[in-house]
């Protein structure tokens, strides 16, 4: 459609009828050439006639060629539908100008192809509604604002403005991000800029979106809009529902070692209303490592594993893919893997780990048998008050042992890192009821539980009795191994109280009281034990057992997800490189596609570069480079409530608009959105062109005479 | 008028320029010249010459000695005096039939034309007064206007001679010019004192050295007739929209959206026809416009009629 001013054309194609204007200008020009000869008695008096001024004769040909062109010119307007459009006035709408606020859904879902593969995406029908929509706005007076709903509300224009042509560039130039759209801070920022409104003209909201049921199930009970506010909702016809999506990769252990055995697991999810059978194909490092084949009945979800090992150190690309399908951006699932030639663990204690009657020498000794490199673990060992962020940074683990206090600044440290992905083991003991208080004081949710005072069980030891041996932490105790773990003897524990509901229990004495709790605390994971493997309190270190418990609470406290290299798309990422050393060269970031990332942060400290990508834009790895060698990477996978395609009902949405004080419709496909009065001019351009056609014949038949 | 059937055994037989059954309603007209003539013979037609004929003009006193056969007895018997009668003379009319044979008249050359060529329509004419006038036992003769040199047929009286002014119309080719002024003035220095000229032209020269040619001839007692022979078309320009325009004389061309001038060119038409019809109504000529898109024998008739009326 095209629009002048107030003028729509509804058929803008049948313009093409306009070359039509040719005929008569060939047919002026062919006449004015065609001359019969002719002999005559005397051409006298025809020279002397020809030598008047003929005043009004001359132009009568141009004039007759003026009429036959406007003739055809208004049947082929005619046939492009041309008709009036002029805004609706509601009761109490003030003169002035009309302010439409379009929020436009970019996001990733909007980049699902309709029809197929190949099909146009629905943010291209969602434009060309919208830019169908404003077209048919035209008075002069009229301004217009367009606000992206994605990660953050963006706003393209800082001032509304009345130039529906950049509007439609702006529109044409868009293509769906891959973030998650926030509509609740999309709305609120539109109905902000509805408010501003200045001069008390109509208000129009314009909401364009797939209407994706995840999206939208955020949004606020009510929304700030000024009152009589008109509401459009526009949606593409036909948007595709079915998609199968790939979304959470993980790697257990968190920290891998080399040569070790690890698993490589990521999420299917059959977004659709049949059975899929599908394929999901693992690459390490460009490297097919793997290919499973499974079927998902409707709207199922599964994990799918696999076994891998890593032959080096050093960080590793992992990507699981499946065959693309209309939402391709979801098909693909992004991991870094750090592969560690041994775990560092951090085992917090101001004991002598040398002196067999602490606690500390039994973890050390249970973590690091051989003392060397044969270890499988490393262990570094830190008094209470030399806690600090940057000492537990590197640590896979971190053992909270016997320590005289825990600092402020400590405990702090020790909460950002368990929320910042780190994983720690805490053992009841003398300072632990201390300990659990200044962890409560940073973070209420840590640690799993309260401790209280220290429990005597010397005349009948408490012992392992019962434990989810098929959780992950424990599914490698077998019948043996759990056998062997009874036999320990607990004669002092401690007191618990507080127990954190998100907390999983995984062992229980033989009293039914909690042994061990294990607990996710933002991207982290605590192991809480309320015993002690010193001698004092249970026999427990003295067998074999000890050994396979340690090093299962080590590959357990580490979380399923390595936080702090990977975000969703649209989120914040920063990229650390540790230890960093400075050459020379600037530091810069490699975004997916391979392009280099502009206006990024960058920090240094002591031995820790960090940049700061404000928003990962897109999926994929992200590569913190200097002098051409990667330092560190990062990653961003997409939202996985992008991939549910299925939509909201459209009424309910409307009512949503009404209940803030707004009057709603919703229109789907290719129809204009904003209320107009639409007055067909057709009639009047044949009417029009009838009487070019009269005028001519008339001037002919008073010339002819 | 006296009606004098046609008693000439030697009426001609339809010819191309000449259908005698068309001028059937004209038999009995007399075609006369509106001023007395000067003939050799007796005739019809009124003289200045006196003479005896059946038509009384005056009384004279009687001279003695003269003879008495033309004594007024009558008159005497009523007044005791003499008196003579005195009969005006008739004799017989001689007509000069002057035709333009230029290339002007060749108009139009194709064939199939709605109308027709100015040159035939003008010899039917002339060939139609040509009978009346033989008929009627007056002289006609033949004057052919071409490049200026004119053919001529001397003025005689017999079927023959028609004949022979017929042939001459029949293998006429028209072309050139008229220079009718020339032909006048040649016509004018041979022609009777009191004849009549009846000149069948388009009148496409110049007017004045005409007129001044046919005033020699009107001054010597001579009487002029015009029949302005002009083509539908030179009236009314053709339906035509753009076209060149060759002249059929000089070959001069010009190129014109018809349309464009049509008005301006009938206005053009109008005041030449109108010049030609004042400067011989100014000098006491017949001015007969003749359309070819009028039958010949329309025209005569319309044009006897008249003349007839104007001579009671």
């Amino acid at each position: 459609m095209i629009s002048f001013a107030a003028i729509a054309l509804n058929s803008s194609g049948m313009l093409v009828g306009l070359s039509l204007l040719a005929l008569p200008v060939i047919a002026h020009l062919i006449r004015r050439h065609a001359r019969r000869q002719l002999v005559f008695p005397s051409i006298v008096m025809l020279r002397q006639s020809a030598a008047e001024p003929s005043g009004f004769f001359r132009p009568r040909r141009w004039i007759l060629l003026l009429l036959r062109c406007l003739a055809v010119m208004m049947v082929v307007l005619a046939f492009a539908q041309p008709s009036w459009r002029e805004p609706v006035a509601h009761a109490g709408d003030s003169a002035g100008g009309t302010l439409v606020v379009v929020v436009l859904d970019v996001s990733a879902s909007t980049a699902a192809q309709i029809g197929g593969v190949g099909g146009a995406t629905v943010l291209q029908r969602l434009s060309s509604s919208v830019e169908r929509a404003l077209g048919s706005s035209g008075g002069p007076d009229d301004r217009i604002h367009l606000v992206l709903a994605a990660h953050r509300p963006r706003q393209v224009f800082s001032q509304a403005t009345a130039n529906v042509t950049a509007v439609q560039a702006e529109l044409a130039s868009l293509r769906p991000s891959a973030e998650r759209a926030d509509f609740s801070a999309a709305l609120a920022h539109a109905g902000m800029l509805l408010e501003q409104h200045a001069g008390g003209g109509p208000r129009q909201l314009v909401f364009a979106s797939d209407l994706q049921a995840e999206n939208l199930s955020g949004l606020p009970p009510k929304l700030n809009l000024p009152p009589r506010t008109r509401v459009t909702i526009l949606t593409p016809d036909a948007a595709p529902k079915d998609n199968m999506a790939l979304s959470e990769p993980t790697v257990y252990p968190a920290s891998v070692q080399v040569d070790r055995p690890a698993q490589m697991t990521v999420i299917v999810s059959n977004f659709s209303t049949a059975s899929r059978s599908i394929r999901v194909n693992l690459l390490l490092n460009d490297t097919p490592a793997g290919e499973q084949s499974l079927t998902l009945d409707p709207h199922q979800r599964r994990e799918v594993a696999f076994n891998v090992r890593f032959d080096r150190p050093g960080l590793h690309l992992a990507v699981f893919a499946i065959d693309d399908d209309a939402l391709a951006i979801d098909n693909r699932a992004y991991l870094v893997v750090d592969v560690v030639q041994r775990t560092p663990i951090t085992l917090i204690t101001d004991e002598n780990a040398a002196s067999p009657t602490t606690a500390a020498y039994f973890v050390s000794r249970a973590l690091t048998p051989f003392g060397d490199q044969r270890d499988r673990f490393e262990v570094h060992r830190l008094r209470g008050d030399e806690v600090t962020t940057a000492a537990l940074r590197d640590s896979a683990v971190v053992v909270l042992g016997e320590t005289a206090s825990l600092p402020v600044e400590a405990a702090g440290a020790l909460a950002r890192y368990v929320q910042q992905g780190g994983g720690v083991i805490l053992f009841g003991g003398q300072s632990a009821a201390s300990q659990v208080s200044s962890l409560r004081a940073i973070d209420p949710r840590l640690p799993p539980w309260s401790l209280g005072g220290r429990e005597y069980f010397e005349v009948e030891p408490l012992f392992i009795a019962a434990g989810q041996w098929r959780s992950r932490m424990l599914r490698e105790f077998d019948d043996p191994a759990q056998a062997a773990l009874e036999q320990a003897r607990f004669t002092r524990v401690w007191s618990i109280s507080d127990v954190q509901p998100s907390a999983e229990v995984l062992l229980h004495f033989n009293d039914a009281t909690a042994a061990l709790i294990a607990m996710n605390v933002g991207y982290g994971r605590m192991v809480a034990a309320n015993f002690n493997p010193s001698p004092s309190d249970s026999n427990l270190a003295k067998y074999g057992i000890f050994v396979a418990m340690m090093h299962s609470l080590v590959r357990d406290a580490q979380p399923p997800r390595t936080a702090r290299r990977g975000v969703l798309v649209g989120e914040p990422l920063l990229i650390e490189a540790s230890p960093f050393v400075e050459t020379s060269g600037p530091l810069q970031v490699r975004g997916p596609n391979d392009q280099l990332m502009r206006d990024l942060g960058y920090t240094r400290r002591v031995d820790v570069a960090t940049a700061h990508v404000a928003r990962a834009a897109q999926p994929g790895f992200y590569a913190l480079e200097q002098a051409g060698a990667a330092l560190a990477l990062g990653y961003a996978n997409v939202d996985p409530r992008e991939s549910d395609l299925r939509r909201i009902d459209a009424a309910a949405l409307e009512r949503f608009f009404a209940s803030s004080g707004a009057t709603a419709r919703t229109q789907a496909g290719a129809e204009t959105a904003l209320p107009r009065i639409e007055r067909p001019l057709w009639g009047w351009m044949f009417a029009f062109a009838l009487a070019a056609v009269g005028i001519e014949l008339i001037l002919l038949a008073l010339w002819k005479r | 008028m006296v009606d004098h059937p046609p008693t000439t055994p030697n009426q001609p037989a339809a010819r191309r320029h000449l259908q005698p059954a068309d001028l059937r309603r004209l038999r009995h007209l007399l075609f006369s010249s509106r001023r007395a003539v000067e003939g050799r013979f007796a005739g019809r037609h009124r003289s200045k010459q006196h003479g005896r004929s059946v038509a009384f003009t005056d009384y004279r006193e009687y001279t003695p000695g003269e003879s008495l056969a033309d004594l007024d007895w009558k008159v005497f018997g009523r007044s005791d005096r003499l008196f003579v009668r005195i009969f005006e003379h008739q004799s017989d009319m001689t007509v000069h039939l002057v035709l333009d044979a230029s290339a002007s008249m060749d108009y139009p050359r194709d064939a199939g034309q709605a109308h027709a060529r100015k040159f035939d329509h003008a010899c039917r004419l002339a060939a139609a007064i040509a009978f009346l006038t033989t008929r009627q036992q007056d002289a006609v003769g033949l004057v052919i206007a071409r490049q200026g040199l004119p053919q001529m047929i001397r003025p005689a009286s017999s079927f023959s001679h028609l004949n022979a002014i017929l042939d001459a119309m029949e293998q006429l080719t028209p072309g050139g010019t008229a220079h009718l002024a020339e032909a006048l003035s040649g016509l004018a220095g041979i022609a009777s004192r009191r004849s009549l000229a009846l000149v069948f032209s388009d009148l496409l020269e110049d007017r004045e050295p005409i007129l001044h040619a046919l005033a020699a001839f009107t001054h010597r007692g001579g009487e002029a007739v015009l029949f302005h022979v002009m083509h539908a078309d030179e009236l009314e320009l053709p339906d035509l929209q753009d076209a060149v325009f060759l002249d059929s004389e000089t070959s001069h061309r010009v190129r014109l959206n018809v349309p464009d001038i049509r008005q301006a060119y009938r206005r053009r038409v109008r005041e030449f026809l109108a010049g030609w019809q004042s400067a011989c109504r100014v000098r006491g000529m017949d001015y007969n416009l003749v359309s070819t898109a009028t039958p010949y024998e329309k025209v005569l008739e319309r044009y006897l009629f008249g003349r007839a009326s104007l001579m009671r």
